[in-house]
């Protein structure tokens, strides 16, 4: 046999033939096609050791005490901490911290505005000179805000001021500063607590005590624990009531949920106490006298028509807090600020007939922590310094500082549009701003200083405004920054090391050591691994407390404005803060009827629609002290009548892609007016214009 | 004469039709056989792994669990394999007997392979550089936990080739994508393909769907769930 042309020919098909018979033509052909996925820019998961860090989120204004779980030296998960005080589940924006250390919308080095308006990268080492040297030369003219209410770092920025001689520290505003200034008032001197953890029976008034009002995460926790699963193992324990204008994730638990106009939560509170005292109950305030007759002026029938509340819905709420054990009312804004003080006093006046004063379930009279740092304020004292107020001064121009100092807060962003704090800041010749991101107000400022964001840095928790308990936590950092950036504690203590300043402290874990060993009576490393200090120590209910009847009915005085409609903002937390902006990868929890393309949607009930004279999906324009904010509608019946819904958390104009331009900033359309009596700014009822744009 | 003259030439055609066609059949055999048998260790490279581990040894003798070492975490996720602490937890010392004059071949190399481990393992707290049979690709994400709880919500008390065992020992669960004790026990190397990099024994999607494109599974629990959901995103996150 002769290999010719031919028989090659042959040999070769033969093979064809063969090869197909084989694995290897489909084989390669199936690897081949995993080998072009393969690619070097496709990113690979890094594997590594797999352990749990416990912390408290000091981005979640819950103070969520959460559990990260890292793979090597990176965070990648957020989890419950069910050990916790604090803890017990997760919020939507405690989870997506750990995607937010990568954030495009991070500070990624010092910046400082040149000559021609841009910003432009600084060493760390000129920031400092450029920060010592602002200070020494504004001295006293120096202003500060704190956008965390629970954090030392209050302290140290308070401490540093009065080593300046300046009195101007305020914090950003909170339900938390409308307590004290209520607790102020009353002559409680100490914090307002909520034992909810022995509680039967919950009545929240305006409070999202789910989503916006205090210790979030507990409450969730609590909640969880005391109602019955579908599996029928737990049997109910407390139940819950709400009272708001709209069906939140509050209103969407409760049993029952009593739809109220918005911002009516004084008027509500004093309805239940009419119906408290008619039923023959008392309160040993001072002025109770007062307060009766206060309170035997708001009928059931009354507190309907100011209110739009079911005065039947009302009566057996009562009866089933008459009914409870420990049974708790807590009042407060319908989206976590600007409700004031009234609504505080209120609930406390109502809890006070109930007699759950110091009793378990009921209201905690808890001290509040003092300041370590000689010279500096205490928490108490820093509440009382009013933000919108002194905001206002500023844009007048004549009490306008030399240099403001802005820590983790966003004003510009988070302040009712009615206070003119751009006016402000632009009456204020050198603005510095402490932030991980790149907000609407450090893109105001003259110096952005980029400070690591909670899981990269140590601080600490203090009690948060709701809980029940005195507590005290330390969050250890649980990952390398992944920017050229410096704690904002360690870079005030340096700024008054240089400008000669004593501040009772060395360096911030110095000062939170001394809090924890010295104050709290705490292993400082037990702290550190997580564990939150509790103490069940309560001060006593003073003999001469006050209901404030006065400050009370001057509140339920003041009319509201004539407009068509009433605003009812609220809060999503996946929507994020106004310092971080909606994270990156919360944009898809956000649905299509919430927000399209750029537009979101407000929501209003089918009949408040028809008087409006519009329809599902129309653009319209809503209108406020000559404001205009553009929207959608959308048409949802767990809205209260004539009421629009409007979530926060929109509009933003700096961050990143993620939340610019998304939306519009609902604060834009408030007005804000200084409560009767208290003098503290407020802006939760306000009236709105609806048309079609 | 005529006759034998067509029989020589019928036998030359038949010859003639054969060779003509050995070429073919050659052809084709040959890319049978490599396409058989020299493709696949072409394209697979065999790696060893650091040291030869009896799963039969621990499972029979012992009385371990698959769980016992490649357990869950706190938070639920699968921990994959066990670090060295898990397994000095028992081998902090030898724990075979030396072996003597009596003892098998067996009985020496489980010896031989516990004292390496010890020594070079356990004595340098280094932890052992085990290659994975069924690392799966970063695209997938495949939970343990699951698969362990889903399963066996229908597969404890299902009768015959169905049944995955018991939850302390489910050993007919694991083997459904891992390895029998059997195979494990024969030491092979792990083979890694040289294009995509994955091991011959990393799970392909048509396995993911034989149960999970399964029509038995189908069926609705009456909460709107089935029993393994067939959607992209149930396994590319």
């Amino acid at each position: 046999m002769v290999l010719d042309r031919r028989g090659f020919v042959k040999c070769i098909a033969g093979a064809s033939a063969g090869i197909m018979a084989t694995p290897l033509p489909w084989k390669l052909l199936d690897d081949v096609s995993i080998w072009t996925q393969s690619w070097p820019w496709i990113p690979a998961n890094v594997r590594g050791e797999n352990f749990v860090v416990r912390v408290v989120s000091k981005t979640c204004p819950s103070s969520a005490a959460v559990k990260v779980r890292l793979v090597g030296n990176r965070p990648v998960r957020v989890l419950p901490d069910d050990d916790h005080p604090l803890g017990g589940g997760v919020s939507a924006l405690a989870a997506a911290e750990v995607h937010m250390l990568h954030s495009p919308a991070r500070v990624k080095r010092p910046l400082l505005r040149g000559p021609d308006g841009a910003f432009m990268d600084i060493s760390w080492s000129k920031a400092a000179e450029i920060f010592a040297g602002k200070l020494k030369e504004a001295g006293g003219k120096s202003a500060f805000i704190c956008g965390d209410e629970t954090g030392s770092i209050a302290e140290v920025i308070s401490a540093l001021a009065k080593g300046l001689g300046s009195e101007d520290v305020c914090l950003m505003p909170s339900e938390g500063q409308c307590a004290a200034k209520a607790a102020e008032l009353m002559r409680i001197p100490g914090q307002i607590g909520y034992d909810l953890e022995h509680s039967d029976y919950v009545f929240a008034i305006g409070a999202n005590i789910f989503e916006s009002w205090g210790t979030v995460v507990r409450n969730r926790r609590i909640f969880r624990a005391a109602t019955p699963h579908p599996d029928g193992k737990t049997r109910l324990k407390a139940r819950f009531a709400y009272a708001g204008p709209v069906q939140n994730n509050s209103a969407v638990l409760a049993r029952p949920w009593l739809p109220v106009y918005p911002g009516m939560q004084t008027a509500l509170a004093l309805g239940v106490a009419n119906i408290l005292i008619a039923g023959g109950r008392t309160a040993d305030a001072l002025d109770f006298g007062a307060f009766k007759e206060l309170a035997l002026r708001y009928t059931p029938k009354k507190v309907a028509q100011i209110t739009g509340v079911d005065p039947k819905g009302l009566e057996s709420v009562v009866n089933a807090l008459l009914a409870a054990e420990a049974p708790l009312v807590i009042v407060g804004s319908e989206f976590g600020q600007g409700a004031g003080a009234a609504p505080v006093m209120a609930g406390f006046a109502v809890n006070a007939l109930l007699g759950n004063i110091n009793r378990p379930g009921g209201i905690s009279l808890l001290p509040w922590d003092e300041a370590v740092l000689g010279g500096a304020s205490s928490r108490s004292r820093l509440y009382a310094n009013d933000l919108a107020a002194r905001v206002g001064d500023w844009a007048a121009g004549g009490n306008a500082p030399s240099l403001l100092v802005v820590h983790e807060a966003n004003p510009l962003y988070a302040l009712p549009g009615a206070i003119p704090a751009k006016q402000a800041f632009k009456n204020i010749p050198f603005k510095v701003a402490f932030s991980s991101f790149l907000d609407e107000t450090a893109e105001a400022c003259n110096l952005v200083l980029p400070v690591p964001m909670g899981l990269e840095r140590l601080d600490d928790v203090r009690t948060p405004y709701g809980s029940g308990q005195s507590i005290y936590c330390v969050s250890a950092p649980v990952a390398q920054p992944s920017e050229d950036v410096r704690p904002a504690a360690d870079f005030l203590f340096s700024a008054a090391k240089e400008l000669d300043l004593k501040m009772g402290a060395a360096s911030y874990e110095d000062l939170l050591k001394s809090r924890a060993e010295g104050v709290v009576k705490t292993d400082f490393a037990a702290l550190l691994a997580g564990t939150g200090a509790v103490s069940h120590e309560k001060i006593k209910v003073p003999e001469g407390y006050s209901l404030c009847p006065a400050v009370l009915e001057k509140n339920l005085m003041q009319a509201s404005a004539e407009t068509s409609f009433r605003l009812a903002p609220f809060v999503k937390l996946n929507l994020g803060t106004a310092n971080t902006g909606i994270p990156p990868y919360n944009t898809k929890t956000l649905r299509a009827s919430e927000l399209e393309g750029k537009d979101m949607f407000v929501m209003m009930n089918a009949a408040t629609t028809a008087k409006a004279g519009l329809a599902e999906g129309d653009a319209v324009t809503l209108e406020a002290g000559g404001r205009r904010l553009p929207a959608r509608l959308r048409v949802f019946e767990g809205v209260m009548s004539d009421t629009v819904a409007v979530c926060l958390g929109y509009g933003h104009t700096a961050l990143d892609a993620f939340s610019q331009n998304k939306g519009a900033n609902v604060m834009e359309l408030l007005s804000a007016v200084p409560e009767p009596a208290t003098g503290l700014t407020v802006w939760s009822q306000a009236g709105v214009a609806v048309a079609k744009a | 004469m005529e006759k034998n003259k067509h029989s020589v030439n019928g036998d030359a055609r038949r010859c003639s039709c054969i060779c003509g066609a050995a070429p073919f059949f050659i052809g084709a055999l040959t890319a049978l056989a490599f396409g058989w048998w020299i493709f696949p260790d072409l394209l697979f490279s065999k790696q060893p792994q650091p040291f030869f581990f009896s799963h039969a040894v621990h499972v029979e003798k012992v009385g371990s669990a698959c769980i016992d070492c490649h357990s869950f975490r706190e938070d639920g996720s699968f921990s994959g394999l066990p670090k060295l602490a898990v397994c000095a937890g028992c081998h902090g010392d030898i724990l075979t007997a030396e072996p003597d004059g009596k003892s098998s071949s067996e009985e020496r190399a489980a010896y031989a392979a516990e004292k390496n481990f010890v020594e070079n393992y356990v004595e340098g707290n280094k932890e052992i550089p085990w290659l994975v049979h069924q690392k799966q690709p970063d695209n997938v994400f495949f939970s343990h936990a699951a698969h362990f709880s889903r399963c066996y919500s229908c597969h404890l008390t299902m009768k015959g080739r169905l049944n995955f065992g018991s939850p302390t020992n489910p050993q007919k669960l694991c083997m459904n994508c891992h390895l029998s004790l059997e195979e494990l026990d024969k030491n092979k190397a792990v083979e890694f393909n040289a294009l995509t990099g994955y091991s011959r024994t990393t799970k392909k999607m048509g396995e993911c769907e034989s149960c999970h494109a399964h029509p038995g599974h189908f069926s609705n629990d009456g909460k709107g769930r089935t029993a393994a959901n067939n959607a992209c995103y149930t396994c590319h996150k």
